[in-house]
């Protein structure tokens, strides 16, 4: 019984917070802005929803399986957010005109005039890629 | 370890709030403005489709759907590594 009231607990916080996600990717103004709502907060809502699950059922193959999804999902979302967002940059998406402080851009400004300084010297010849999206 | 009335309930209107979010998500993937806010909001469609199953997979009190938590986890992730690398040129340095 308590067990119950505990799933039916983090499924309305896991819940909360995927609609927070969405939300946030249907409301933001900005690229930047939209990419980080749902980075963090459905990675947040479905911890609570694994959980949710685990304590639901309490077996070994679940609960394994359950924190192996935490573990996957966990790591991917901030690599996906931020390969994405800097592909964004690169590609020349604005920023709204709130944003103020761009420490990326002095970094791209030293790679567009010496293209190769943070390659080895060995593959220098695709440097440019000029593709438009 | 059966579903109560009271879970029965919660479940079902948590899939209605994930539906309506799914919907706001695909409503950004129409509305753009550029290809990367199409590419986010496929990548959120994604995960809110993984919380639906997790969802139903505690509703009908079956294991299976683990698995497929998995797989669409791993998809969407891989999905949006693919699109960006795409749209960027490459993924290396």
């Amino acid at each position: 019984m308590l067990t119950d009231l505990l799933v039916v607990i983090a499924i309305v916080i896991g819940t909360f917070f995927m609609f927070v996600a969405s939300l946030g990717v249907f409301r933001l103004s900005d690229f930047y802005l939209r990419v980080h709502a749902p980075t963090k907060a459905a990675t947040l809502g479905l911890i609570f929803l694994l959980a949710a699950v685990a304590l639901n059922v309490r077996e070994k193959t679940v609960v394994t399986k359950a924190a192996l999804a935490l573990v996957f999902i966990g790591v991917t979302a901030p690599v996906g957010a931020h390969i994405l967002t800097r592909a964004a940059y690169r590609n020349g998406i604005p920023a709204s005109q709130g944003a103020q402080i761009d420490e990326y851009a002095a970094l791209v400004e030293q790679r567009k005039q010496e293209p190769d300084c943070f390659k080895p010297a060995a593959e220098t010849s695709s440097a440019a890629h000029t593709d438009t999206y | 370890m059966n579903v109560s009335l009271l879970e029965t309930v919660v479940i079902l209107g948590a899939l209605a709030v994930i539906g309506i979010g799914i919907a706001l998500c695909a409503l950004r993937a129409v509305r753009g403005p550029s290809l990367f806010d199409r590419v986010l909001a496929f990548d959120c469609i994604a995960l809110n489709a993984v919380g639906a199953i997790l969802l139903i997979s505690i509703l009908l009190d079956s294991e299976v759907f683990m698995d497929v938590v998995l797989v669409v986890a791993l998809l969407g992730f891989l999905g949006t590594i693919a699109l960006a690398a795409y749209l960027e040129g490459s993924l290396v340095d």
